[in-house]
């Protein structure tokens, strides 16, 4: 089991247990849990870098216990 | 989740402090107005220690504060960040404060300690521990320093577990003192972050997660606070009932099974022990049973049965004689044993008919051993014995006899029957090999022996008599004797024979005519009759089943020519010009006489033509008779009356016999026409008649339906002509009436223009009669006759097909090929040939020579060709 931070940098701030063999849609519903916000308006992404596709695991990006990823609004685009 | 917003500590110290305020507030008051009873200034009795320390400090500590401390338990999840737990804690903290103060009340209840408390604002301080035993020795030291403490045990009717601690109480007392206790301890602070401690923290979110786990259907996160994991390592539990579990494969599996092997183990280990001890048991029972067993039945003395000697003896003679009685039984049967074994002996007699396979003086050398032969079960040969040293003798032999390499032919080589045969070589080959072999007879000797004993003086008069047999033996003549030649004659061929015969008969008569400028012929003639004569005797014998008609001919014949021998040779000679004059086919006949090469093509000529039919033969018969009745009714234009006429002379014969010879003459004069049964070739030259007569015999001019056509010609004529007649008289008729008309009174009164009025009504009236009168005529006796024919450029006639091909080249524009051009002009050309060439020209392209070719190869005949 890892704790990740999730943060948007404006005052949500999150620390979701999960497993490293979680997929980010999984993530991501467990973030949406924990802030209150829709699945698909979430985009998480390491700082500066592209965001995570839903169909990888949090393994794939090398998320490991304590790691901080960034929260965004997901508009689609 | 997050609908409960945690309250802050400061509200929660806020709100203790107030309760706690208001009740000591309360209190004090209650207190002063003596509501409580005791008196106020009164200090409470203190125990012994308390009392020194509070005489002690009874002065200075007046100013001290006293304080009461509500430790509070954080580990039991009271302390979450939700109303209940804090409505849970503010409970307990009651409680605590309540138990403390009672039991101050009943134990010291003037103390100045507890008067300053509740003077001093019944101070209470709120603070935590994590653990049940920190509790238990905060307790501990409270009450060793002489304070109140007491511990409050939830009833567990909410949230915990009933019967824990929840929180301990311990003053009121001075401050210090209850430092020394709880000096070290935090306050109960019941902030965001402290209730968010990382480990409760933790497990709250994971028990969230995992609900939510579970509602996508993932596995739920390990170390949840519910399904919290037991410290300290786990087996698994074995699963037996997995089957895709593979036993043993990785060392989590061995070691969970390991404790369950160990007790297996340990169980067979006592099964097998408690067996064995079974079996053990059983044993030793069985080998006790034994061995009373062994004790049971009779003893010796208990055999005996109760006789008196007496009986004993008398028995016993009894013994004695079965005794002897079985002693003889055996000898018989060892008697009779011994008769069966002399009876199993082999002896000569054994042997008789048994074949010995090698010659008898191979056993002179010396003793053999025979054993029987080896053959397959199913042969059918009989036994057979062979000495098998001799066999080998025999085979080594016969290698080196092979080695040698002997002559085929071996003319002294002899076989022991004293017979050669022919190709002996080759004997071996055909018939196996040839094995010498003799048969016992069972007396001592074979039965070869005694066949040759038999038949011996047989055999020696053969030798002797050899030489003659070799005589016997020279190669006979390679031809066939004659006398066993048998000739079959084919019943066809006689009639033709006897034909040939009678032609060959004929020339004879025609050699033995003197040629005409012969004066000795006299003798001659003699001598050649003399020779004819034998031969009609033959003729006679060698034709038994001709008719005797043929023979009767023949005799007659030769009377004749005898008779004519009286003739003259120049008469001959004469009438022969004559004849010659008259026919041109006599002509060549004298010619053909003359050279003596044609006679064999006029007679091929003739046979060929005799195998043709019996019809022909008829026809000809006829032609001859014709020709003898033309010749008796008509007069002198033929040669043959003309030698009736000289034949006046012997007058004495009769006239069937002159008619006779007369016949024969004819015979030998136009043997060119008639006796080949030919027509001569029609010459283009004698007339028109004899052209188209050649023509029909060609085939070329068919001989058409010209009656038919003549017919038809005749009533076209027929027609035409009644035409012709109708309209004559219709013209005459016409001009008659109109004859009459202008005669008559009624064509004068007409003017003009009635008149052709007049005449063109009557034209009319007399056109449609005629027209009715020859259309009748039409209907009645007109027979349209058309043919349509098609000549090319060579002037032959087309057929349809032809004609077709021509019409459509002419309508295309275009004609055959070269090569189908060619093939067109050369079967023309091939057509005018067959056409102009003489029947009896013998070339390949037709005629009689190619039937003739084959008919004289069917028959195997010799022929000449002529070309």
């Amino acid at each position: 089991m890892i704790i990740v931070t999730v943060n948007d940098r404006l005052g949500t701030k999150a620390q979701i247990p999960c497993l490293a063999s979680d997929s980010v849609k999984t993530f991501k519903a467990m973030v949406a849990a924990h802030i209150g916000r829709a699945t698909h308006e979430i985009m998480l992404k390491r700082q500066g870098e592209r965001p995570f596709k839903d169909y990888l695991t949090l393994e794939d990006y090398g998320v490991s216990n304590g790691v901080q990823l960034d929260l965004e609004l997901d508009t689609g685009d | 989740m997050q609908d409960h917003v945690p309250p802050s500590t400061a509200n929660i110290a806020i709100a203790c402090a107030l309760i706690a305020g208001v009740t000591g507030y309360f209190i004090g008051q209650g207190k002063s107005l003596g509501l409580f009873g005791g008196s106020p200034i009164s200090t409470p009795p203190k125990d012994k220690k308390s009392m020194e320390e509070s005489d002690d400090s009874s002065d200075e500590d007046h100013s001290e504060e006293c304080k009461l401390v509500l430790v509070v338990r954080t580990d039991l999840g009271m302390t979450k960040a939700d109303m209940r737990s804090i409505g849970k804690i503010a409970a307990q903290c009651g409680h605590a404060t309540l138990a403390c103060y009672k039991h101050f009340l009943r134990s010291w209840p003037d103390s100045p300690i507890l008067r300053r408390w509740e003077r001093y604002g019944q101070m209470k301080v709120a603070l935590q521990v994590k653990s049940e035993e920190e509790l238990e020795t905060l307790q501990a030291q409270a009450l060793s320093l002489g304070l109140c403490a007491h511990t409050i045990h939830d009833a567990g009717r909410t949230q915990i577990a009933s019967g824990s601690a929840t929180v301990l109480g311990i003053g009121p007392g001075p401050k210090g003192v209850i430092d020394q206790v709880t000096g070290h301890l935090k306050l109960l602070h019941l902030s965001e972050k402290h209730m968010y401690s990382a480990e409760n923290a933790m497990s709250l979110s994971i028990e969230e997660a995992n609900k939510i786990r579970l509602a996508m259907g993932l596995a739920p996160l390990p170390g949840s606070g519910g399904a919290s994991a037991p410290s300290g390592p786990m087996f698994k539990e074995t699963k037996d009932e997995d089957p895709d579990d593979e036993p043993a494969s990785t060392i989590e599996t061995r070691t969970a099974a390991a404790y369950d092997n160990w007790t297996r183990l340990q169980d067979e280990a006592a099964a097998k022990k408690k067996k064995e001890a079974r079996l053990a048991a059983i044993k030793k029972e069985r080998e006790k049973a034994e061995r009373n067993e062994k004790l049971e039945g009779k003893g010796l003395a208990e055999g005996v049965a109760d006789e008196d000697d007496l009986a004993w003896l008398k028995s016993s003679r009894k013994r004695q004689k079965k005794i002897a009685k079985a002693e003889q039984i055996q000898k018989e049967l060892e008697e009779r044993e011994r008769q069966a074994q002399e009876a199993l002996q082999y002896t000569e007699a054994d042997l008789a008919g048994i074949k010995v396979g090698h010659e008898l003086k191979d056993f002179e050398d010396g003793e053999q051993i025979l054993v029987l032969k080896d053959t397959a079960v199913d042969a059918e040969d009989e036994d057979e014995l062979e000495a098998v040293s001799l066999r080998e003798k025999e085979r080594l032999q016969e290698r080196l006899d092979s080695k040698k390499r002997k002559r085929a032919y071996e003319p002294n080589d002899m076989d022991e029957s004293g017979q050669r045969s022919i190709l002996a070589q080759y004997d071996e080959e055909i018939d196996g090999k040839k094995r010498h072999a003799f048969t016992l007879d069972g007396q001592g000797r074979t039965v070869e022996e005694a066949e040759l004993e038999a038949a011996g003086t047989s055999k020696s008069k053969k030798v002797a008599i050899s030489l003659d047999i070799l005589k016997d033996d020279t190669p006979t003549n390679d031809y066939m004797d004659v006398s066993e030649v048998k000739m079959k004659k084919p019943k066809k061929k006689k009639s033709k024979s006897s034909r040939r015969k009678r032609v060959e008969e004929e020339e004879d008569i025609f050699e033995t005519l003197p040629p005409p400028g012969d004066d000795d012929a006299m003798d001659v003639d003699e001598l050649e009759t003399t020779i004819l004569k034998p031969k009609k005797v033959l003729f006679e014998g060698s034709f038994v089943d001709d008719d005797d008609l043929q023979a009767r001919l023949a005799a007659q014949r030769s009377k004749a020519l005898k008779n004519r021998k009286k003739v003259r040779p120049e008469d001959i000679a004469r009438r022969l010009r004559e004849e010659a004059s008259a026919t041109p086919d006599v002509r060549e006949t004298i010619e053909a006489d003359e050279n003596s090469g044609l006679v064999i093509d006029e007679t091929s000529e003739f046979v060929q033509n005799l195998q043709r039919s019996e019809t022909e033969e008829a026809e000809e018969g006829r032609h001859s008779r014709q020709r003898r009745s033309a010749r008796s009714s008509t007069g002198p234009i033929s040669p043959v009356p003309h030698i009736d006429d000289e034949e006046d002379v012997d007058m004495d014969h009769s006239y069937v016999e002159a008619g006779e010879r007369s016949e024969a003459r004819t015979r030998s004069v136009s043997v060119g026409v008639t006796a080949t049964g030919l027509d001569a070739e029609e010459t283009v030259d004698t007339g028109l008649g004899a052209t188209l007569r050649l023509l029909k015999q060609r085939g070329i001019v068919k001989d058409s339906d010209s009656g038919d056509k003549n017919a038809l010609y005749r009533e076209r004529q027929k027609f035409l002509a009644d035409r012709h007649r109708a309209e004559e008289q219709a013209e005459r008729l016409a001009r008659e009436q109109r004859e009459r008309e202008r005669l008559s009174g009624r064509w004068s009164s007409m003017n003009n223009r009635e008149r052709e009025e007049w005449a063109r009504r009557n034209n009319e009236n007399r056109d449609k009669l005629e027209s009715r009168k020859m259309a009748e005529i039409f209907m009645k006796e007109y027979k349209p006759t058309f043919e349509l024919t098609y000549v090319d450029e060579h002037g032959r006639q087309m057929n349809q097909k032809e004609a077709f091909k021509q019409l459509s080249h002419q309508f295309h524009g275009k004609g055959s090929g070269n090569n189908k051009t060619q093939k067109q002009l050369e079967k023309i050309a091939a057509e005018n040939k067959k056409m102009a060439e003489s029947s009896l020209e013998t070339s390949l392209t037709g005629g009689m020579s190619t039937a003739q070719d084959q008919q004289s190869k069917k028959h195997k005949q010799a022929g000449v060709r002529l070309q």
